[in-house]
Order: C-alpha cells, then structure tokens, then sequence
C-alpha cells in the first residue's frame, strides 16, 4: 500500500444495531431489522419478516448470516433494550432448526440501560429531521422510541457514544 | 555430598571441555568441593537440571517477595506509604484501552497511536502515525477507526486527518 493511499477503513463494521418484533400470541419471532455501521456511516441496513420466509427457523437463519460476528470481530450490538437480546436468545434454544446458535464475539449495549446509567433515565432526542417521524411514536422512557427504525438508533447512537465512558461499551460480553 | 549422591552407582564417562572451562571447574571444586572435580560437576548437573525444570520460577517469586518485604520495611522506616488507589488509579489510567478489542495485542497498538495523537499539537493523517510508529499500516488504520468509534479520535475539519477531540476546540483555533 503506498502511504499516500493510507485511509481510514469507511466499512468497518463496528456496530451491529437489531431490534425484533415477536408475534404477540406464541412469542416466535416475526420479523427482524439489523443494521450495520460505524461513527461515520450506517452502512447497511436489512430486514426480514414471516411473510418473506416459511418459518421462524428461516427468519433467524437469515438474522445470522447478516449478524458480523465471531470470535475477535468485536462488533458492539446496540439494541434499544436488554430484553431483546434475552427474547433472541430465547428464540434461538426454543428453534432446532439454527444449529449451533451463538452471539460470541460481539458485546451488547442496551440502550435503556444506557439511558438510566448516564442519562438519568431521559435519552436526548436524536437531532437529525431526517427520521423525525420515529420520534412522534411511542417512547420508552429512556426516551427511545419503541419503533425506532435502525436509522434513528445509530443516530441516536452517535449522539452519545462521545459522552459516555468506554467500558461501556465493551464491559457486556454475549 | 546429598543422600541421593551416596547412593548412585558411579560411571566413568570420557567427554571434553575447553581449557578455560576446565580451568573454571578446578578452580569451583577448590573452592567449594575440597578439590573434588567430579562432585563440583555431578552438583552442577543437578543445580541446571533444577534450572531447566522451572524452579528459578519459585526462585523468582522468592525474590519478589522479599522486594515487598523490603518496600514495607522502607515504608516504615520513613513513614510513607504507597497508596493503593492511587496505585490502582494509575493502572487504570495505562489500561483506559484494554478491552476495546478482545485482546491479540490490538489494544496495544490502539494505545501506541493515541500517543502520537496525545503528543502532536495538530491534526494528523493515518500517513503521519505510519511515519511515527514505523509501518504496521493495516493495524494502525484499524486502530484508528476503534478509536474513532469510542470517540478518542474525531475527524478533523481537513479531510482525512484526525486529531483528539476537545470540549470546545475548533480547527480554527
């Protein structure tokens, strides 16, 4: 590489932000939205629901192959809240069909949590117009709103990660 | 003589030494074996056996023992005493970038480039820290973008340098 061409690696795929919708009457998944980005970009975002595939054990075998995760990846997985990740991992024991399941690699940032350390319950609200109209839903009291699209939360996300400490960041591992 | 010695069978085994070793062993049996070259050199096969077994591990934590004997004595004897927080603030302080990755050395070089950063009154581009930390450019970069994503670093106004962030500091100023 000549060093003129040293560049800061736009696509690093530093956080994995997910928020899932579970079906109201059996607790399965119905749909997922992940995406994926770092403090420059949101370079990616995908979804996928129970109309698109035959089955819960589809719909997180998707989730998995979108999710960068694995051992030494340290990818940071920001959900709006903690209860996600344990719905998830709910979802992936209860369905045989995702062989050998697994969040290793990655560390979890509930956002609530966040929110009750840090910002004494009250998140701002993201400064951006551009997804503004997240912000007229229903919100947590930590000041997410529930429906966030992926979008809102990295906004949201940048916002505060300067203003927090470190560890954070890292201090969950899955 | 050990217990162990008095009750090998001995062999008589030819072999070579240099002259000045030769020396060294004579000289050894003299001084600690009455002259007795062949039990100067059966301790010394025991004294590296035990070496080459990891005792100077035991040996070691011996050592560093009696330098906390000694730092507790000193502290005593002039009435100063190393404060444990402070101490434990310190080491925090060296490992604010432990933790950032899952370890392979790479919160290291996180930590070797914040330096450059910490030490430069400008901004600096990623050319800049290859230049200072001699080469490594893929863990360099990769440093630099955990960095920014923990919000140690922040872009500069010029594009494509990076500087720390300051509550308050423009690149104007």
């Amino acid at each position: 590489m000549m060093r003129e061409w040293y560049r800061l690696n736009e696509a690093r795929e530093s956080w994995v932000f997910l928020r899932i919708e579970l079906v109201e009457r059996n607790g399965e998944l119905d749909e997922w939205e992940l995406g994926v980005g770092n403090m420059n970009h949101l370079l990616r975002t995908t979804a996928c629901d129970r109309d698109e595939v035959a089955d819960e054990g589809e719909l997180l075998r998707r989730l998995g192959r979108e999710v960068p995760h694995g051992i030494g990846s340290d990818g940071i997985l920001i959900t709006r809240d903690a209860e996600i990740v344990a719905q998830l991992r709910r979802r992936l024991i209860a369905n045989d069909a995702v062989i050998t399941p697994t969040l290793r690699g990655l560390r979890h940032v509930p956002l609530d949590e966040i929110a009750d350390e840090y910002f004494a319950g009250h998140l701002p609200p993201v400064q951006d117009t551009v997804s503004s109209s997240d912000g007229d839903r229903n919100r947590l009291a930590s000041g997410v709103p529930t429906h966030a699209s992926i979008e809102t939360l990295w906004r949201m996300w940048t916002q505060i990660v300067p203003v927090i400490p470190s560890q954070a960041l890292t201090e969950r591992r899955l | 003589m050990t217990a162990n010695e008095s009750s090998s069978t001995f062999t008589r085994r030819k072999f070579t030494l240099t002259e000045a070793l030769d020396a060294r062993l004579v000289k050894l049996a003299n001084q600690h074996y009455q002259g007795n070259v062949s039990l100067c050199l059966r301790a010394a096969i025991e004294d590296h056996e035990s070496t080459l077994n990891d005792s100077e591990l035991l040996t070691l934590h011996q050592i560093e023992q009696q330098i906390k004997s000694l730092e507790t004595e000193i502290q005593s004897a002039t009435g100063t005493r190393t404060d444990e927080t402070e101490v434990q603030g310190q080491l925090t302080q060296t490992h604010e970038f432990k933790g950032l990755t899952s370890g392979d050395g790479r919160d290291r070089m996180i930590e070797r480039v914040f330096k450059v950063f910490q030490a430069s009154d400008s901004s600096l581009r990623i050319a800049d820290i290859v230049d200072q930390l001699d080469g490594q450019p893929e863990a360099i970069i990769r440093a630099c973008g955990r960095l920014i994503d923990f919000g140690y670093l922040v872009e500069a106004e010029e594009s494509s340098r990076y500087r720390l962030p300051v509550w308050g500091k423009t690149d104007d100023l």
